[in-house]
Parts: C-alpha cells; structure tokens; sequence
C-alpha cells in the first residue's frame, strides 16, 4: 500500500546516500579533484564556449540537457516485468553505474582540455575506435528519432489518452514559441514580459484545443480520416515535419524558442507528479514482478491489425536496455564531456553537476514507475500513454480538473519527445555526413530528408518492427555508448594510475549486456522478417535487424580495441597524441592568457 | 516574525538558498539560449575576423591595406579568435 510514496521516498533516500558517501568519496579519493587546478573554462576562456559558470546554473542546465523522455518511456515499457525490476534497476543502476558514468565523462574530459567523447576515444582507444564511433553515432541518432517518434505515436493517436488533439494543442505552441522567438531575439523584446504573455497564450490554447474541443477535434479527424492507418500516416509524418524543420531552421527561429516555453509546462508536471506521490500517495495496481520471460504481444500497435504473435522478452539483458536514461545512459556522457566540461568553474564542481545531475534524473525516472504503477490494465495501450494517464491521476489529486490533467500530460510528453527529435535528426545528418563525407550528404535537405525516410520506415506500423525491438535498439545503442563512455574513462583512470575497478566492471557489464541484448533483438528482428505474411513487414524488421546486427558489430570492435588499449595502458604503452590543441598549440596561438573576446552583456548574466 | 529572526541571524544561508534556486532555474530555461546567442556572435565574428584579418592564417580575403587599417581594432580578439579556429573540433562537440 502507498507504493507510491515508497518508492520516492526511497529514490530521494538511497540517492540521498549514495552522493553524500559514495559520490563525495570517489571524487575525494579516487580522482582526486582539485579545485586550485585550471579547468579548461578558465585555460580556454573565450566567453561562449568556454567559461565558468556557477555550479547551479551547471547543475540546472546540465540536468535539463539530460531529462528528456527516455527516462519516463523506459520505465513505463519495463511495467512488462513488474514495478519491482525497473524500480531496483533505476536504483541501484544508477548508484552503482549511471552517476559514476555521468560524473568520469565529466571529469575526465576536464583533465583533457575540455576534449569530448570522440577525441578522448581517439586519444586513449586509437584511430579505428574514432570512426567506429562516429558510424555507431550515425545509427543511434537515427534510432533516437525513430524511437522517441514510436513512442509518442499512440498518445497522439489516441490510445489510452491524448488524440488529434494533443497534436493541435502543440501546433498552436510551435506557433507561439515561434513568435516568442521572434520577439526576443528580433524585435528585443524584454524576456520576463515575453515569458508571462506566451504561458498566458500557452494555457488558453490547452485549454481551447483540448479541455473545451478536445472531443470536437478527435472526432472530426476520425470522420475526416476514417482509415486508421492513414491517421496514423497523416500524424507521423506531421511529427516527422516538425523534427525536419527544427532540424534545419536556425535554432533561435523555431526549436529554441519552442523548448524554452515548453520547459515551464514539462517542469510544472514532473514537479506535481512528484509532490502528488508525497501529499496523495497511490497504491499500485500492477504486479510486484510477473516473468523472467515477460509475453509482449507483437504487432498489436499496427492500426485495425491484430497482434502477429506473443514473443518472450527476458529480463536479461533487455531491462537493462530498455530503461536507459534512469539508470545510466550513454547521451548523458555525450553532454557531460562536449558540453558541461567547458563550463565548470573548477573540479570540485563535477561531482555536484555531473553525480548530483544523474541522481535528480533517476527521481525523474522513478516518477515513470510511480505514474505506471497505478494503472489497473496496461494491455493494448503505448507505454507512453500509460505515463500520461498515470500522471493524469496524480495531478487530478492536486484539484486539477482530470481533463486538463490528461491534457498537460499528453502536452508534456509530447513536447519533451519532439524536442528530442529535432535534436536527434540535427545531429543524425552531422553524423551521417561526417561518416559518409560524399558531398550531397553535405547538403542539410537532403540529409535530413534521407534520415526522415528511414525513420519513417522504422515507425510506420505498414513497415516497422514492433516499436518495444525499436525502443530496445535504442536503449541497446544508449547503453553500448554507455559501456564505451565507462571504457574510455576506465582508461583515462588507468592512464593516471587510479582504481579502475570501480569503473571497469560497470563498464564490462553495461557491454556484455547491450551486446547480448542487440544481439537478441537482431535475430528477433530478422526472424520476423524472414516469417511475416505481410510483406511491407519485411522492409521495417529487416532494416531493423540489419541495423541491430550493424550496432552489435561496431560495439565488439569498441571493446576489443578498448581492452587492448587497457593493456597496453597498464605496461606503459604511449596513446595517440591529443586531438585537442594542447598546450602547444595553445602557445603558439599566443594564449597563454586568453582574453575573452566575445563576452557581452549576456555573457556577464 | 520568527522566520525574520532567522533571516537576520542567518543571512548568508539564506542567501545561499536563493542564489541556488535562481541558478538552477537561470541554467534549466536559459542558460541554453544564452549560449547560443553567445555562440552565434562568436561565428559571426569569426567570420568577419577570417574575412579581415585572413592574411594571418595564410588566406588573403582583403587587400592588406585595408587589413592594416582595421588591425587596431581587431588586436583586443586576435588571441581568441585564434585559439578558437585552432582548437580541432569533432562531431561529438556539435550536439547543440
């Protein structure tokens, strides 16, 4: 009884430990930080990309950058096994693997000059261990956009919650974002003023679009479309036009401004959810734990089509692929190491930002399990869906009316998903046309229209593979960035003669599991493919499939090269010179006492 | 009353508090944006630095009579700007 307050309550004690003891000690005795040691903010101080910045405005940005949906989906997808195993894997995943991994990439990137992900694994693996990287960033950015878009497509199809009109209801905030944009960074406008008119307008076209004709809207489309294929055609490819213009406008004319409006909406909820666990705590309605080898219907999610068969998806490795961002995830190393590195203002901060960051995400997560939990029956409905109208309930018990609450949580989710695929298809054309290098891949259409084909395919349910093999190749890509991000700062320990068998075994364990688990996925996929009666079927397994066996490939070549870097390490061998410009190159560009250049009003804020 | 009590003999706390709550907001809505504004100018005045002052890294854009004529104006950035074309930049940096 009142799961619902154990379990956060538990979450913030456990979290509560762990970065009082264990955080605080790994960063005293393992790493040794030393907060009268430069860190690049200060050695590279250009007032844009690198300068330091207060620890909580680190913190703030660092955990925003990292809490998008993935660690509500994974969760909510993982209610197949029982609350218990995700909520034990969020737990002691990221006590023991997930802010260890988040705080390493931080630090270590820190010690290298502000180096990220890919020169650290050329520095410390070798060349090959760089390119294999750069092709398996190509494939994960894809699988982000194809998941995330999965994911959201029964919440605004309407299964279980949300509807046509969910979709409406952020049209009109993409509207409103744009001209908020428009009015702080063209006409200058002040920012508080613009903030309070846009929210104003934000809750009035909720309000309109969904509480007042929200059932007007849903079944107009339904009579205007009546085939629920098409309707779901009509909707992704919506979707996917918002992801492609995010992707190729500037950033302060549309996506930026749309996730600065959606940040207070997104917040606002997660914030209720889990003052809602504290003030009406919920009993939950699922099961303690149900199989090892959970039944998950196949197919069921394919408009008017019945379920192709029930095929067996076991605990291990596929939790710990499925809820990734929760428990550790490798995007968060990805920001910590390019992004957050270059702004500490010194070491002593890392494990504030970096450690205390993953553990607030695992609370985020924690709110997935709490919101799932109470739904009585989860059968036929998108794990997103469930989320929505779990939190639904959660915020009804805040006295907000239950329609409005179903409707911010379909806005919510939506608005964090498609803030996420912009980013996912802007950064899956710089991949492509990086590993690729042709010309016309250079071209930010064309790549991008490519990148939308695939994805389409992966999503549309005419194509696709079940959407739980796609969230598992993502999760399973996440997690294999994960252990490689674990191995490069494994090395880096090795490299500066620290214990690395706190990071070694996690590392080890998150690449055996994803490997087995991409693996697993790989021969499902394909399996389907070669048995499926419906042949548009065969094009979304296979290419899922081919993608699973690609992924498994690169992440053995990542460990091979990464273990004979270990050993090589650890009898002295010498790595590959810095990519970053060293103090060398800072030299002879003359900045050994850089002046920052660019800093304005802003700058000082 | 007492809560203004424990303002007074606590100030620096209290503070503490409120410059942690208006960070971490200040970094979760706009420390993003901020940047990006940031990053923007510095592209655009790279440019504008390449264009100019291209001599210097081997790329004559201007004659250099006019480059000599702005270089008083330019020597404040001339560090920055070349540290930050020299700094190698990988795909992993360009996520926002």
């Amino acid at each position: 009884m009142y799961e619902s307050l154990i379990v956060m309550l538990s979450g913030i004690v456990v979290y509560g430990i762990v970065y009082q003891f264990y955080v605080k000690w790994f960063d005293r005795s393992v790493v040794q930080s030393d907060p009268n040691r430069p860190t690049p903010a200060h050695t590279y101080l250009d007032g844009v990309e690198f300068f330091p910045s207060n620890k909580y405005v680190m913190l703030g940005w660092h955990w925003k950058s990292i809490a998008a949906l993935g660690p509500v989906t994974g969760p909510a997808l993982a209610i197949v096994w029982g609350w218990l195993p995700g909520f034990l894997w969020i737990l002691i995943g990221n006590s023991l693997l997930g802010w260890l991994h988040d705080y390493n990439s931080m630090v270590s990137s820190v010690r290298n000059e502000g180096a990220s992900l890919g020169p650290l694994t050329y520095q410390l693996i070798g060349t090959r261990a760089r390119k294999v990287l750069v092709a398996f960033l190509a494939f994960y950015s894809i699988l982000i956009f194809s998941a995330f878009l999965g994911a959201l497509l029964p919440v605004v199809k309407g299964t279980g919650a949300g509807g046509a009109a969910a979709m409406v209801s952020f049209i009109l905030i993409a509207v409103i974002g744009v001209a908020s944009g428009f009015s702080i960074f063209r006409a200058k406008i002040n920012v508080v003023a613009v903030t309070g008119i846009s929210l104003a307008a934000v809750a009035l076209s909720v309000y309109l679009s969904q509480v007042v004709f929200g059932s007007t809207i849903n079944s107009a489309f339904n009579s205007a479309v009546p085939n629920a294929q098409l309707q779901e055609d009509i909707l992704l490819i919506s979707m996917l036009g918002f992801s492609f213009l995010g992707a190729v406008l500037p950033l302060w004319s549309f996506a930026m401004p749309i996730n600065y409006l959606g940040f207070y909406v997104a917040y606002f909820v997660i914030a209720a959810i889990i003052g809602s666990s504290f003030v009406a705590p919920q009993t939950f309605a699922q099961p303690l734990f149900t199989n090892w080898f959970a039944p998950v219907a196949i197919g069921a999610n394919t408009a008017g089509a019945s379920a192709i068969t029930s095929i067996s998806f076991p605990l291990w490795p596929l939790l710990f692929v499925t809820i990734a961002c929760g428990a550790c995830s490798g995007w968060h190393g990805l920001i910590g190491s390019s992004l957050s590195s270059k702004q500490l203002d010194n070491e002593a901060d890392a494990h504030f930002v970096g450690g205390g960051g993953m553990l607030l995400e695992g609370i985020l997560g924690l709110t997935s399990v709490v919101a799932v939990g109470i739904i009585a029956n989860t059968t036929g409905i998108g794990a997103l869906s469930l989320y929505v109208k779990g939190g639904a309930i959660y915020l009804s018990n805040l006295l907000i009316p239950s329609a409005a609450s179903t409707a911010i949580m379909a806005l919510m989710v939506l608005i964090l998903g498609l803030t996420l695929t912009q980013l996912a298809l802007r950064f899956a054309r710089l991949a492509i046309s990086e590993m690729v290098g042709a010309r016309f891949l250079k071209n930010i259409y064309v790549t991008s229209i490519i990148v939308s084909i695939i994805t389409f395919v992966l999503t549309s349910s005419r194509f696709s593979a079940p959407w739980g093999f796609i969230w598992t190749l993502f999760g399973g890509s996440n997690q294999l960035l994960a252990g490689v991000t674990l191995l490069v700062t494994t090395l880096w320990l090795a490299k500066i003669k620290r214990n690395t068998f706190l990071t070694g075994i996690p590392a080890i364990f998150m690449l055996g599991t994803t490997i087995v688990a991409l693996s697993y996925t790989a021969y499902a996929t394909l399996d389907i493919a070669a048995t499926t009666n419906t042949p548009l079927k065969v094009y979304g397994n296979a290419v899922a499939g081919g993608i699973a066996v690609i992924l498994t490939i690169l992440g053995i070549v990542l460990s091979y090269d990464g273990f004979r870097a270990y050993r090589r390490i650890r009898v002295g061998g010498v790595s590959t010179p810095s990519m970053t410009p060293g103090p060398v190159l800072a030299k002879a560009a003359g900045s050994e006492t850089p002046k920052p250049a660019f800093t304005g009003e802003l700058a000082e804020t | 009353m007492a809560k203004k009590v424990e303002e007074a003999k606590n100030p620096k706390k209290q503070s503490e508090v409120a410059k942690a709550a208006k960070g971490l907001f200040y970094g979760m809505a706009l420390h993003g944006m901020v940047t990006y504004a940031l990053r923007l100018r510095m592209h655009m005045e790279n440019l504008f630095m390449l264009i100019t002052m291209g001599d210097m890294l081997g790329i004559p854009v201007l004659p250099p009579y006019y480059s000599l004529r702005l270089l008083p104006y330019a020597v404040p950035s001339l560090k920055t700007w070349k540290q930050t074309l020299l700094r190698d930049r990988d795909i992993t940096d360009s996520l926002y």
